[in-house]
């Protein structure tokens, strides 16, 4: 009977630990410890997110011979590693963990990037992300 | 087993045995869940189902909560007929000029006089390349070419219903579709009979391998186009092949074909997969360029970014050609909307809009396509947009036509759009 119910529970709760499609106001409660990190504002983030993945942590795209992955886009050449090439694997990490909803790995390794490349890895950053940044601000916060 | 019944292991043997010499055996106490064979599994059962009813309850109030109830969809949007049928002209006995292709495509109707309404360039690229195909590039007639003067037909028109209901559940039959459209002319031509519209307007959308949403395109467009009383004409750009999607390179080619048919002044640029919620949301041309999917559901019904374009928008002959029109080295999915935008502020052009309660749009949700993954390069080049505006458009253009089909409801040119360079 208990096991049951405990199934029954984790039945229901699994959709809630998969991929999510975060909102600007979701994700701006989730990052508010990186606004200001690196000089870079929470605007400025959410705005290259939503280029880069449109808010949406499955997203996985190739590119020149990388795969990114994640809200933050993340490639398989440096930082996580895959089964697909050789990385160097700088934040340690599998790259599929940048595919659930728990954003608390992608902010670390998103971090070590901006120590490491800046906000130029980014690429919305300079076409899209360097004014009318109050859009990017969540009215509700 | 012998435990469930309750009985202490030592009491056994002091069961009193009775006459009988059956051994007595006291009735079980009442509190043994398992008295009743399955009672934990019925249990269970009561809590999926309650478990569910209160999932489903929530999601129901949920979705319940956004719907504006004070406007009750009386229209789903579909075809509605306002006034009486008029004769149609009747249809030529036997399709003309046999071009050997599948039987389901109709030929024109060289017949019925043609006004000879300025066309756009003669000489193009393609017409040389495709013997016979130019001989058939004629205009369906847009109004009929009497003496008769029509009235202009008013700023807003009285055919508005406002907010539809927009459902794609519905399987759509093209055939009892063009049925249901009788005023719609083959090539997918329409002009209001009792007005003269000054709205021109070409409508080009780019295409690949999406017959299931053209057919949800048509069946809620052509009527809410009519309402809007349009001069209209639906153009389909079909790249051919299998080699990456180039959807701004569509439009232009869609801009330059269009005008080869009849003198548009406007020209609508849409994705296949949007339908607008709200007929108010007119199609067409404004005094500058004109963004029409504002509200997409797929954005929570608002504008992503104030920068974004794409989706569906309008631009005025002039306004394309000011820009030297859309770039032909976006390959892929994303940031030649960008680079539209980034043309348009270059040129000291601003964006129009509806606002977001008739702007709002449906997205027919779909898988990503094959060969149309997003662009790797696309921020790099939108952020070089003023460079290359001047090299890259209408004036680099180059194309093959390689069919064009006069179907009913739409016109559908297929080209060879060629590869990355």
């Amino acid at each position: 009977m208990m096991s049951f119910l405990s199934l029954l529970l984790v039945g229901i709760l699994f959709p809630a630990l998969e991929a999510k499609q975060f909102t600007k106001c979701e994700l701006s409660q989730v990052l508010k410890d990186m606004d200001g990190y690196g000089g870079v504002t929470l605007p400025e983030w959410i705005c290259n997110i939503f280029h880069v993945s449109g808010y949406d942590t499955q997203t996985m795209v190739n590119n020149n011979g990388k795969t990114e992955y994640g809200l933050f886009q993340i490639n398989n050449k440096l930082w996580c590693r895959d089964n697909q090439i050789q990385s160097r694997n700088i934040c340690d990490i599998s790259c599929d963990k940048f595919l659930d909803d728990d954003l608390t790995d992608d902010m670390i390794c998103a971090k070590k990037i901006l120590d490491s490349e800046g906000i130029d890895y980014w690429l919305p950053h300079k076409p899209l992300c360097s004014e009318k940044l109050e859009q990017w601000l969540c009215e509700k916060l | 087993m012998d435990l469930a019944w309750g009985l202490p292991q030592g009491e056994e043997e002091e069961k009193p045995i009775k006459e009988t010499g059956v051994p007595f055996r006291e009735p079980a106490p009442e509190r043994h869940p398992q008295a009743i064979p399955g009672a934990s599994l019925q249990r269970a059962c009561r809590l999926l189902v309650a478990s569910c009813a209160l999932n489903l309850g929530a999601r129901s109030s949920y979705y319940l909560s956004g719907r504006d109830l004070s406007r009750l969809p009386y229209l789903v949007g579909g075809p509605r007929r306002c006034k009486p049928a008029r004769t149609a002209p009747p249809p030529s006995g036997s399709p003309p000029g046999s071009r050997g292709r599948e039987g389901q495509r109709r030929r024109l109707r060289p017949a019925t006089p043609l006004p000879s309404r300025a066309r756009g360039s003669d000489a193009s690229p393609d017409a040389a390349s495709l013997p016979g195909l130019a001989s058939n590039r004629t205009s369906a007639p847009a109004s009929p070419i009497t003496a008769r003067s029509l009235p202009a037909c008013p700023e807003e028109s009285p055919l508005l219903v406002g907010p539809m209901l927009i459902e794609f559940n519905i399987p759509v039959d093209l055939t009892l579709l063009a049925k249901q459209n009788p005023e719609v002319k083959v090539g997918g031509r329409y002009a209001p009979k009792d007005c003269i519209s000054p709205h021109k307007v070409a409508i080009i959308i780019p295409f690949r391998n999406r017959q299931e949403h053209l057919k949800y395109w048509l069946y809620y467009l052509h009527p809410i186009l009519q309402r809007q009383q349009l001069d209209y004409g639906i153009y389909v750009i079909n790249q051919a092949g299998e080699s990456t999607f180039n959807r701004a390179k569509l439009l232009n080619i869609g801009f330059q074909e269009a005008l080869k048919d009849y003198d548009y002044n406007c020209f609508v640029f849409s994705d296949v997969d949007l339908i607008p919620m709200d007929d108010r949301n007119t199609y067409r041309c404004f005094s500058q360029p004109r963004h029409i999917s504002v509200a997409m559901d797929k954005f929570g019904f608002s504008l992503p970014y104030v920068q974004f374009f794409g989706g569906v928008s309008a631009l005025s002959k002039q306004q394309f050609l000011t820009i030297n029109g859309f770039p032909n080295n976006y390959w892929g999915w994303g940031g030649e909307d960008d680079d539209i935008f980034n043309r348009l502020v270059f040129k000291g052009m601003s964006i129009s809009r509806p606002n977001a309660v008739v702007g709002k749009c449906r997205m027919i949700r779909h898988s990503r396509d094959k060969k149309n993954e997003p662009n790797p390069q696309r921020f790099d080049r939108i952020a070089h947009t003023k460079e290359t505006m001047l090299s890259d458009g209408l004036n680099t253009l180059t194309y093959k036509v390689l069919d064009i089909e006069r179907n009913p409801l739409y016109t559908k040119i297929t080209v060879d759009v060629g590869t990355p360079s």
